[in-house]
């Protein structure tokens, strides 16, 4: 009797410890319950703003696959494209949806792209912003848990293996170093569920939107269309300290390769159109980094050009935006909505090339 | 590798844990046991774990024999040089040479500097200690027979133990390692080290370091700490460095136990000491009784009282770090435990209440000499002259959180609760009730991992 009640506590204590780390990770799904983007929680987007990158991700992908249709345009990147909203390409919500969360890189767009094709949700055209070689922001995936894709990891592993560029050994070992790299981050990841401070932020969500929803304040930074708002500066800021940010990592370069390889693969399968551009630079500072490219910037887009060669996927460089009076660009990289709006319209409205 | 951290929780204990007790041949638990530690301490760097594994064979190569005379002095100094060497380069050698001898070590241009580049290997002079006190005890007929390399690494390298002690006699383990293959957990051993553990675990993370996040600021501002900012800071920091040490002692138990080892208790209450001498047989006992036998009464003990007092309590504050503030708080507990000796009799005849508070706001002052080097403490203590009342108050956080810390430290007694669960007889409804208690307090300290910090203690 005096031993069973002690098994009795060991269990409790190991059942209770387990019960609870599995609420933690089945929180990660909040947003598939209460989405956000869901019309029948109005003024909930307002409650992302709190979100890390791996909830905002998870948000937009659950309100794709539960909105079943696939909207026309979508547009995929982090904070460079996030500010795009549909009336700034003249397009409804109904037509339009931007999947950008900032914090991301291009690796994590293909992923959810890829994602929603898989739901059969994924847009007609999907417009993918990639980093300016000056300034790539090199981040792992959030969304999905990335400890629980070794499949893909096996076939980016191979796709560097089997791609023509450089000699074997050079392959082999910028394929060990994809591997390693997406393990270590990977693992890093799934640490990061355990976080009193994405928890506390998920409790407050859950909150707001079972028990407070009439006081959701409406003036959100995020947008019913996935889109952020943008706050502009009124006068025209110098870029005279900017520095070029590139990753020198191989590795990292070799991510754009495997990028573009799974987006072709993802037309192909799919019959889906998809844009990849680079993003643009501010114009005050275009002509001079033109001038003085970095070595890393000029690796970078080597490996750009090559994951777009013989591929149908629209590679378009880094645009030279035109100006639009009293629309200043707030720094050297996010360029005003209205203004990148122009350059996406042209997209929209394109016939497939 | 940290017990506060996820990889320690998730992966390394459960893997060692099966290995050990279950997967793994009996005879062959030490070894795995010993990987298994090496594993843990090459985390911090593997270099580190070739210092530990050096120093061992060192001590094994000297003292561990039948062959030679193990009484001999020359033997036991050149046992000890070894791993003193190793701490004196590792921890003293760039305090020596630029504090000390002002020499400029300036290092090449993208070069390897052999004292600018030193990485103080966590836990090194716990572990120095162990050795030592092992090769003396040898020298001294203690530990008559050879133990064994395997047996030595085992003693040294037992993972729960390296980091931040207590700081083990080979004679207080030595059962448990010769009784590790017959070793089964029973479910009350089980029940103690999950308390242990969790409560270790909760005290580091929900206690020590939130009480870190609030004084953290002010620590970086000292100069406009004033009388206020000063006070609160240090009764603030008197809990943090408390419950951060005593944490990882209550932790170190705990996984003992699962294993079979009953590591020595490191605290008793020291807060709750009337008087300086007191302190410092409740404070971080195993230190203190380290020096005791090994230094103190090799000394000559008490017939000369002051001189022996003073060498083996700057000897003390030297051991926790290189720096004239550690000697000075050294010097400081010296004057402390002296004064108390001079003047025991009027000090016995206060009422218990004001001794107990002298006591414990004279230790807490000393931690000053722990926050800050020099500099910065003369800048916090101007503060008092320069902004009297200061710009930094105590939040309503830290209160708060101070005062369950101090509840806690006066009135809870963890090793006594441990001791009942393991031995009363509980209801279901009992069991399912701590159990779970237990649980949500795991999961409280697991989920605030990401905020945690590094023990106060693997500095030195």
């Amino acid at each position: 009797m005096q031993n069973n009640s002690k098994f009795v506590l060991v269990g409790s204590f190991l059942g209770g410890l387990l019960g609870l780390n599995a609420l933690l990770l089945l929180s990660n799904n909040i947003t598939q319950i209460i989405n956000p983007y869901d019309s029948s929680f109005s003024g909930l987007e307002a409650q992302t703003n709190r979100f890390g990158a791996r909830d905002l991700l998870a948000a937009k992908y659950h309100h794709a696959v539960q909105t079943k249709k696939p909207y026309n345009i979508g547009i995929f990147g982090n904070s460079r494209s996030v500010m795009v909203s549909g009336s700034d390409i003249n397009l409804t919500t109904s037509e339009f949806f931007n999947f950008s969360v900032g914090g991301t890189s291009f690796i994590q767009s293909v992923t959810l792209l890829e994602e929603l094709a898989k739901q059969g949700v994924a847009p007609k055209t999907a417009i993918i912003s990639i980093d300016h070689p000056e300034l790539q922001f090199i981040e792992f995936l959030y969304f999905p848990e990335p400890i629980l894709r070794p499949i893909e990891y096996a076939n980016d592993f191979l796709t560097v293996l089997r791609s023509d560029e450089g000699t074997h050994k050079q392959r082999q070992s910028d394929a060990v170093k994809v591997v390693d790299w997406a393990q270590k981050r990977s693992w890093a990841r799934f640490r990061q569920n355990w976080n009193v401070d994405t928890l506390s932020r998920r409790i407050g969500y859950f909150y707001k939107a079972s028990f407070d929803q009439k006081n959701n304040d409406n003036n959100s930074t995020y947008r019913i269309d996935g889109s952020r708002e943008q706050i502009l500066p009124e006068r025209q800021v110098s870029f005279a300290g900017f520095k070029p940010g590139s990753s020198a990592f191989r590795a990292h370069n070799r991510y754009i390769f495997i990028g573009l390889k799974r987006l072709a693969v993802l037309m192909r399968r799919n019959n889906i159109r998809i844009v990849v551009y680079e993003s643009p630079l501010a114009p005050e500072i275009i002509q001079f980094r033109a001038e003085n490219v970095s070595p890393q910037a000029l690796e970078s887009r080597r490996w750009f050009s090559t994951g777009c060669h013989d591929s149908t996927v629209e590679c378009i460089s880094a645009p030279q935006l035109p100006s639009i009076p009293n629309f200043y660009w707030p720094d050297c990289c996010h360029p005003p909505a209205k203004i990148l709006g122009k350059f996406l319209e042209r997209f929209v409205h394109a016939p497939t090339t | 590798m940290l017990f506060n951290d996820l990889n320690f929780v998730f992966v390394f204990l459960p893997i060692t844990l099966l290995s050990v007790l279950w997967l793994c041949p009996v005879k062959f638990r030490s070894t795995i046991l010993i990987i298994a530690s090496l594993l843990f301490y090459g985390q911090s760097g593997r270099e580190h774990a070739f210092v530990l594994i050096l120093c061992v064979l060192w001590v094994y190569a000297l003292m561990d024999r039948d062959w030679v005379r193990i009484d001999h002095r020359l033997l036991l100094s050149l046992a000890i040089s070894g791993p003193l060497s190793a701490l004196i380069y590792f921890k003293y050698s760039s305090f020596i040479l630029a504090d000390v001898l002002q020499f400029e070590l300036s290092k090449p241009r993208d070069g390897f500097s052999l004292f600018d580049d030193i990485i103080l290997p966590a836990g090194i002079s716990f572990f120095t200690f162990q050795l030592i006190a092992y090769a003396i005890d040898r020298y001294r007929g203690v530990i008559e027979r050879p133990i064994g390399l395997q047996t030595l690494l085992l003693f040294i390298s037992f993972f729960p133990q390296l980091i931040a002690g207590p700081i083990v006699r080979f004679k207080q383990v030595s059962d448990a390692i010769t009784a590790l293959p017959r070793f089964q957990i029973s479910v009350d051993v089980a029940v103690s080290a999950i308390l242990y553990i969790t409560v270790g675990l909760a005290f580091k993370v929900l206690i020590a370091d939130s009480i870190s996040f609030f004084v953290s600021p002010m620590i970086n501002s000292p100069e406009t700490l004033g009388i206020i900012g000063l006070a609160s800071l240090v009764y603030s920091y008197t809990f943090q460095i408390y419950f951060d040490f005593y944490a990882y002692s209550l932790c170190a138990i705990g996984l003992g136990k699962l294993f079979g080892f009953s590591l020595p208790d490191n605290f008793r209450r020291p807060y709750s000491s009337l008087n300086p001498r007191e302190f410092w047989r409740r404070w971080h006992v195993s230190l203190s009784y380290w020096i005791r036998d090994y230094l103190y009464y090799p000394l000559g003990g008490n017939a000369s009282y002051v001189r022996n007092i003073c060498i083996v309590f700057v000897a003390c504050g030297f051991w926790h770090g290189a720096g004239y503030s550690f000697l000075l708080w050294g010097g400081y507990h010296a004057l402390l435990v002296i004064a108390y000796h001079l003047f025991r009799e009027r000090w016995d005849k206060m009422p218990w209440l004001i001794q107990w508070w002298l006591n414990f706001s004279l230790v807490s002052v000393g931690w000053l000499l722990f926050i800050f080097d020099f500099k910065t403490l003369t800048v916090a203590l101007w503060s008092i002259a320069s902004v009297p009342f200061g710009a930094t108050y105590p939040s309503a956080n830290l209160i708060f959180t101070v005062l369950v810390a101090a509840t806690i430290c006066f009135f809870v007694r963890i090793e006594k609760i441990a001791d009942a669960m393991s031995s009363i007889r509980l209801s279901i409804t009992q069991s399912i009730l701590y159990g779970t208690a237990l649980s949500i307090l795991a999961f409280a300290a697991m989920i605030f991992f990401n905020r945690s910090e590094t023990f106060i203690y693997f500095r030195f």
